[in-house]
């Protein structure tokens, strides 16, 4: 892999013992490899123990950093020309004491092709067609058969396949979110200008542009407008449309005038697809795209001291000054503009009505107002508010982002959810580039706002979060070092945070993680998370756990067994019987010691015990109450039965006396006769 | 009330107007008889009389509604001096029992065997109604530590009902 040197292993100064990925992958920690190193993922040497002789690279996700893994499943053992194989995924414990999530690559046999501000040979046509943009076009089409999108398709991330410099692959496209490091020159327009991290899954047309974007690069041998940032590259594209914005005063190649015109164009509709790259790669002569550009104004409009003419121009600017967009929202200012200069009739009635202070469109607050003013202005466009710019389809790893590293932005989200404006985004979008690629996802977005507004535990922001992205790892603080991506996994982490003596406890990541993974219901949820949690909230946590347990089959769980001992004592203080409390304590140590939440639970839930324990114990109570009374009226018992025998007594003694009487009298008599 | 005592209770009232029903006639039978002897023999009637004062002395003292003591004492007594005084009247007697000290003995001794029945029977018959009950408490108080053992003291948690205390008293 190393032309050149450039990315050749590297010994780290201190080397650490090998991590296996697997049974069949070893990564060196200590060997790092520079040139597949991004900022969301550090590169080590791997070595597969079943071919020790290939070049192989581990992608290891830095910390905060979220790799596609729903991508990972669909692309691993895909072995397709066009791109760098990937041959294993998942979570390993890293030298750290952390889990992280690696991905095992064949390494490319060169450096990337192609950095920012670098500048090679121009690549010829011919080469670049047969080289990259067929076995590309080829590998996408495999890619869409798979349900993903590549979205990391640039210049820096391609690569010579072979020493000999016969093929060109794309480079990895797992390291982290969709398109979250693609430059702006490489990014659809309609995504360029969201968040990085809001940008979405995309589709095969995304990576149809960047994929022309790139060939453009490898074709002129630089960087399309290397030395601007991303926002004036955004701006140029506005101003002057794709092709005019990168391509400058390059003049194309004939062979490559048609790919170029196709797959860069401004409207996304008109934009190449798969199948029509696929026809003029065999020959064939696809229709070419209108020359279509953004509809101006007639009249600029004059915002925070620039002049916009665009829709999406003023679309921008307003997301970027929340405040200042209020004030002319509310003050009439853009109405005015809209009713005077706005081509677009729809859009500016749009702008008019919400305008207008007694309209329902700003019920929700200012940062609500704002975002729907620029959905009506730029509806193609992401759903702009508080600052941020995402897409529906993108607010997983956005949120998730935010939660990492930028919690200043979850209101944003929040007041999104609340004020439902995702779901006017879904209806504002039209076309395949539209309504349709979000459609699948419609009933998700429909219940984002109750699950937003719903204060009960597993809701919440962090419940949209979880269920967005299935594969997302639960971000609570006492799992965020274990990558815990199902309930299963949840389990041992919190078992091992108690056992250290954490005391962070149930938050709300881990409730919601629960009710969108383990299927957790309130009840339960309350229970795990303490407070005034009655005793059936608390049994129901206890049954979801031991359920947890027994579904993913678990191991031994001796720390989370011994908190929920405490959480079911109040159950089994009702019982009553002291020989029946002792016994279900031992089988409760056994149960804890064991780590068996299932045995547990098992003693606490026998409702047939505890009604028989509480039928006994008020027979119990009866017959003490008895005895009580009974002996309370003992000495009144005595003394009526001492008058009994007193009368029994003397008439017995009366019979006696009279029959004694009877025989002294004859007695007497007979003596002296 | 318990159902038995009320039987025994009915049984006394039964007994007592008996008592007071044949009462009258025989103390009217007895001042004839005493009456006629007292005219006919004057010694035995003064012997009789003589030999009978522990049946008067029990008489008086009696507290028993229906006399038992006084007919305990007095059928003793009685048996003791009537073979006495029969004997006088048939004139087997070589001497009169006014004087002779014999003729008193049996009498008093019978008076006081009937008197000794009279108090050692009921004696005896309580007796056994206490150790019965004080058997019968012990049980009770060894099945409530039994149960507050089994159960716990949460089981000796109920209000007591002394609302029939009084009418038992």
């Amino acid at each position: 892999m190393a032309e050149g040197g450039e990315n050749a292993p590297t010994r780290a100064p201190t080397s650490s013992r090998d991590v296996m990925l697997g049974e069949r992958f070893k990564i060196r920690p200590g060997q790092t490899v520079m040139d597949m190193a991004t900022p969301a993922a550090e590169a080590f040497v791997a070595v597969d123990q079943t071919q020790p002789d290939t070049a192989m690279t581990a992608l290891v996700a830095r910390p905060e950093q979220l790799p596609r893994v729903s991508a990972c499943a669909q692309l691993k053992g895909l072995s397709q020309a066009g791109a760098a194989k990937l041959l294993e995924h998942g979570p390993i414990d890293w030298p750290d004491g952390t889990r992280r999530y690696a991905m095992v690559y064949e390494t490319p046999a060169g450096a990337a092709i192609l950095r920012r501000n670098a500048s090679i040979q121009p690549i010829d046509p011919r080469v670049l067609v047969r080289s990259f943009i067929a076995p590309a076009a080829s590998l996408l089409a495999e890619y869409v058969r798979r349900g993903v999108a590549h979205r990391a398709i640039r210049p820096d991330n391609v690569y010579w396949y072979d020493f000999g410099q016969s093929k060109l692959i794309l480079g990895p496209c797992t390291a982290g979110p969709p398109g979250a490091r693609q430059p702006a020159q490489f990014e659809p327009l309609e995504l360029a200008i969201c968040d990085p991290y809001g940008r979405g899954p995309g589709t095969a047309i995304d990576d149809v542009y960047s994929l022309g974007a790139t060939a453009l690069a490898l074709a002129m041998g630089r960087w399309p407008m290397a030395e601007a940032d991303d926002p004036a590259v955004i701006q140029r594209r506005i101003d002057v449309g794709n092709w005019d914005a990168l391509a400058g005063k390059y003049n194309p190649p004939t062979d490559l005038y048609d790919f170029f015109r196709g797959t860069l164009a401004d409207d996304p509709t008109e934009r190449w697809t798969l199948p029509t790259l696929a026809k003029w790669l065999d020959g064939g002569r696809p229709a070419l795209p209108r020359m279509t550009s953004l509809a101006k104004a007639r009249e600029p409009f004059l915002f925070e001291g620039k002049l916009y003419r665009t829709g999406r121009e003023i679309a921008l600017a307003l997301s970027k000054n929340p405040p200042q967009a209020t004030g002319a929202i509310r003050t009439g200012v853009l109405a005015d503009w809209a009713r005077r200069a706005l081509p677009d009739d729809i859009a500016a009635k749009k702008v008019q009505a919400m305008s207008v202070p007694e309209n329902p469109a700003g019920r929700d607050g200012d940062p609500a107002l704002v975002a729907r003013i620029c959905l009506a202005l730029d509806p193609s466009g992401p759903i702009h508010i508080s600052g941020v710019s995402v897409r529906p389809d993108g607010v997983a790893s956005a949120l998730a982002r935010a939660y990492l590293s930028a919690r200043d932005t979850l209101p944003a989200y929040d007041s999104m959810f609340r004020s439902g404006i995702h779901l006017e985004w879904v209806s504002a979008q039209q076309g395949p580039q539209g309504a349709g690629r979000q459609a699948r996802r419609l009933t998700v977005y429909e219940r984002l706002s109750r699950w937003v507004m719903e204060p009960i535990p597993g809701s919440g922001l962090e419940r949209c979060l979880y269920e967005l992205d299935q594969r997302l790892p639960c971000l609570s603080p006492l799992s965020i070092d274990q990558w815990v991506e199902s309930p299963g996994e949840m389990l041992p982490a919190i078992d091992a945070a108690i056992a250290e003596g954490d005391q962070k406890g149930f938050d709300r990541h881990i409730a919601a993680f629960l009710a969108a993974r383990g299927a957790a219901d309130e009840n339960a949820l309350k229970g795990l998370m303490g407070g005034s949690a009655d005793e059936e909230a608390r049994m129901a946590s206890l049954k979801l756990l031991a359920h947890l347990q027994e579904t993913y089959l678990v191991g031994a769980l001796p720390n989370l067994a011994a908190q929920c001992a405490v959480l079911v004592r109040p159950t089994v203080e009702q019982f009553q019987r002291i020989s029946t409390k002792e016994l279900i304590a031992r089988k409760s140590e056994t149960a804890v010691g064991q780590g068996d939440l299932q045995g547990l639970l098992n003693i606490v839930d026998d409702r047939v015990a505890l009604d028989a324990d509480k039928k006994g114990f008020d027979s119990a109570k009866t017959e003490y109450a008895a005895a009580s009374e009974r002996l309370s009226k003992a000495d009144l018992v005595v003394l009526d039965r001492s008058r009994q025998a007193t009368y029994r007594g003397r008439e017995t003694a009366t019979l006696a006396a009279g029959s004694l009487a009877l025989a002294t009298f004859f007695g007497v008599l007979a003596a002296y006769l | 009330m318990a159902p038995k005592a009320k039987l025994v209770e009915r049984a006394q009232q039964r007994s007592r107007g008996w008592v007071k029903k044949v009462a009258p006639a025989a103390w009217l039978l007895a001042a004839v008889m005493s009456l006629m002897l007292l005219v006919m023999w004057p010694a035995i009637a003064i012997y009789v009389a003589l030999a009978g004062l522990p049946t008067l002395a029990m008489a008086l003292v009696d507290d028993d509604p229906e006399r038992r003591g006084t007919l305990c004492v007095g059928a003793l007594n009685f048996a003791g001096s009537l073979p006495f005084a029969l004997l006088a009247l048939g004139g087997t007697l070589r001497t009169t029992p006014l004087t002779w000290g014999t003729a008193y003995f049996y009498p008093y001794l019978g008076a006081m065997v009937g008197f000794a029945i009279y108090v050692a029977v009921p004696y005896v018959l309580r007796r056994i109604v206490r150790v019965e009950e004080e058997r019968e408490r012990r049980l009770l108080s060894e099945r409530q530590d039994a149960l507050v053992e089994e159960w716990g003291a949460n089981v000796a948690t109920v209000r007591l009902d002394f609302s029939r205390a009084d009418d038992a008293r």
